[in-house]
Parts: structure tokens; sequence; C-alpha cells
């Protein structure tokens, strides 16, 4: 666990700070009776909106039976909420590590507040998926040691990681949220959940975005070429997850792997991953470390 | 193996020697926790089993050598551990 300084915050960030932590104060609600959680899911029913799906575009869905298609909307759906449980993990045990740590004085006060919902938010994904798909899909990650390189750099890393998940999931949130071919139970996760991540997500900007400017301040070119490259891989590898071959075996599709490749490789679904991305992609463009 | 040490080329395309069986493939960053997820994928098409990560670690993933003794050769993750 690496340390901050308290210089690493500036202004902008403690303002920043200040104001969303009294809108979470403001905003505070019981997630436990919140939702009404219905025996089931309407039979036949959309449980993934149809543009978000992986098949979206390509050749490869006219060719699934309209059972295939619905059994891939909905597994889709459960592995969208078991990746939201084992990623809301990860970044627990990060912020976890950091509350009231020397250094991070600033941002406590919204990381009590960032922990507390985000508990939350794995309690009710948890729930939605063991209530209606009987089971979570296994994280499907290891982490492995990786290079040592100075406490500013592997924070730029760790809360790049947490803003650019929450980016992506909230993409798929407001997408739902508004859809009217979904049925309420699926609509009401993603529209609460988009409520508090609005927070988290401009929380999360604020904190790369700071930084970001102290590691350029620091000039270490090769660090800044690392933070650029980590980035990159790991917007790549947060698209490569919405693939799932266990999702795929699932919707009784024959052969997961060559479909998952398959679907991988159509130049269909590089206007998706673009606009999956594209939040994400205007933000590190902003504060210039994405060209 | 021969799609593995494919894989493995074609993630570093500045590698040109042999990639020892023995060789540290996470030491040497062949493979990182980025790629983690195309590297289990390719190893369970090949092997034709899924695996459980609750009952790997990542040592089983580190040479060729204990990758083909892990996963590719029928060893113990292949096998039924739920019980
Ligand atoms: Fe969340
Ligand atoms: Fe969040």
């Amino acid at each position: 666990m690496s340390t901050a300084t308290v210089s690493v915050w500036d202004d902008e960030f403690s303002a920043a700070v200040k104001r969303l932590t009294a809108a979470a104060e403001n905003d505070y609600y019981n997630p436990y009776q919140t939702f009404d959680w219905p025996d089931s899911i309407p039979e036949g029913a959309l449980w993934m909106s149809e543009d978000l799906m992986s098949v979206h575009g390509t050749d490869a869905a006219a060719e699934l039976t309209r059972d295939q298609y619905l059994a891939l909307a909905q597994w889709e759906s459960v592995n969208f909420y078991s990746l939201n449980v084992h990623g809301i993990r990860e970044l627990l045990q990060e912020v976890v590590a950091r509350i009231h740590a020397p250094g991070y004085e600033i941002p406590t006060p919204f990381f009590h507040h960032f922990l507390g919902e985000e508990n939350e938010h794995m309690w009710f994904f948890a729930e939605f998926c063991l209530r209606y798909g009987k089971k979570l899909y296994a994280d499907r990650s290891m982490a492995f040691p990786a290079k040592s390189h100075s406490a500013l750099l592997d924070n730029f890393i760790v809360f790049s990681r947490i803003l650019i998940f929450e980016q992506i999931v909230d993409h798929f949130n407001s997408r739902m949220a508004a859809d009217s071919a979904l049925p309420e139970t699926i609509r009401a996760i993603n529209r609460v959940h988009h409520q508090d991540e609005s927070r988290h997500i401009a929380f999360g900007c604020q904190l790369v975005r700071a930084l970001y400017e102290r590691l350029c301040e620091a000039g270490d070119a090769e660090e800044q070429a690392m933070a650029r490259t980590y980035v990159e891989r790991y917007i790549e590898t947060s698209i490569q997850q919405l693939y799932s071959v266990e999702v795929y075996r699932d919707a009784g599709i024959p052969d997961p792997f060559a479909f998952r490749t398959r679907l991988l490789a159509d130049p269909a679904r590089q206007a998706a991953h673009a606009s999956i991305t594209s939040r994400t992609t205007a933000f590190y463009q902003r504060i210039g470390l994405l060209g | 193996m021969k799609q593995v040490v494919d894989w493995l080329y074609s993630k570093n395309p500045e590698l040109t020697g042999e990639i020892g069986t023995e060789l540290d493939l996470i030491e040497g960053r062949l493979v990182d926790s980025l790629d983690f997820l195309e590297f289990i994928y390719l190893l369970e098409e090949v092997s034709g089993s899924p695996i459980d990560l609750g009952t790997v670690s990542v040592d089983d993933f580190r040479t060729l050598a204990r990758i083909e003794e892990r996963f590719l050769s029928g060893g113990p993750a292949l096998q039924d551990v739920s019980a």
C-alpha cells in the first residue's frame, strides 16, 4: 500500500470533495427498502437492452434462434451485475486500504460515502443475480505481481481502474434505466445505481485529474508513458470482459469460444466499443493523457 | 502447447528467441493481469476443460512447464474438485 502526500490534493479537488460529500448526505437512502423484488422476471422478457448485447450489429446475431437470443440477453444481464460485484470487491479493498491513512485526509470524508454506497450496490447487484439467475458468474481475474513504480503512479493506476470501471458500468446503467423494453425490476436497479454513480464518477474524475497533474509535474517521462499504456490496455481489457464464454455456453450457443472470437473480430463491434468507452476516452483526452 | 507459445509471441512482438519451458513468464512480463482473461480462455479452449480459479494460484501460470503439467496434460486442475 502506498501513501500520497497532502500536496497531491489541490483546491479544485478539495472543493469537489466538499460538494460531493454534501450531495451524498442529502441523497442518502435505504437500499434494503428501495426495491420491490417480485418473485420472478416475466417469462419472455428482455433482460438487457438490445443495443448493449455483445452480438448487437453482427451477422452472428441473426443466426441465433429467438430462444437463444432471449437466453443471451438474460445471461449477459446476470454477467453484467456479476462483473459489478467483483469489480466492487476490488475497489472496496483499495479504498479501505487508504481511508484515514496518512496523506488521504482530504478525500477521506467522501471515501466514507463511497464505501457505504458501494457495499450497498454490491448487495443489490448480487441479490438480483441470486434471486433471478440463481447464481453469480465467477470472477475470472487474477492479480499477478506487478512492476513497482512510484506511489503517485500506483495511485493513478488504482483510481483509473475504479474510474474506468464506473464510467463503463454507467454507460450500461443509463441506457437500461431508460429502456422501456425492459421489466421495471431491471430498470430500477440500473436507475438507482446510476444516481449514486454520478457522484462517484465526478469524484473519480477530480481525483485522477489531480493525480495525473502531479505525475506530469514530477517529470518522469517513463512513468507518464506507463500511465498512458496502462489506461489504454485497461480500457481494452474492460471491453473484452463483456464477451463471456460462460454466458454464450449458458445461452446454448454451440462453440462458445469460436463465437466469442468471431464477435470480437467483427468490424461491426468497433462502433459499439467506441460508444461504451466514449466518456472515458473524452476524459483522458481532456486531461491530456490520450491524444 | 504450440497455441500457447504462439499467443505469447503475439502478445510480445519484440520477442525473438525461444521461450524456454522454465522461463518465468510473470517475472519476465510476458503475461500480466491485464492479459489474464484472454490467457485463461485460451488454456480452457486448448485443454477442453474449464479452469476453476478457486483451485489455482499465480504460480500455476509461471512457466510453460507448469502450465503444461497443470492445464494441458489432464492434471489435477482438470478433474472435478468440487468434492
Ligand atoms: Fe457502484
Ligand atoms: Fe461507484
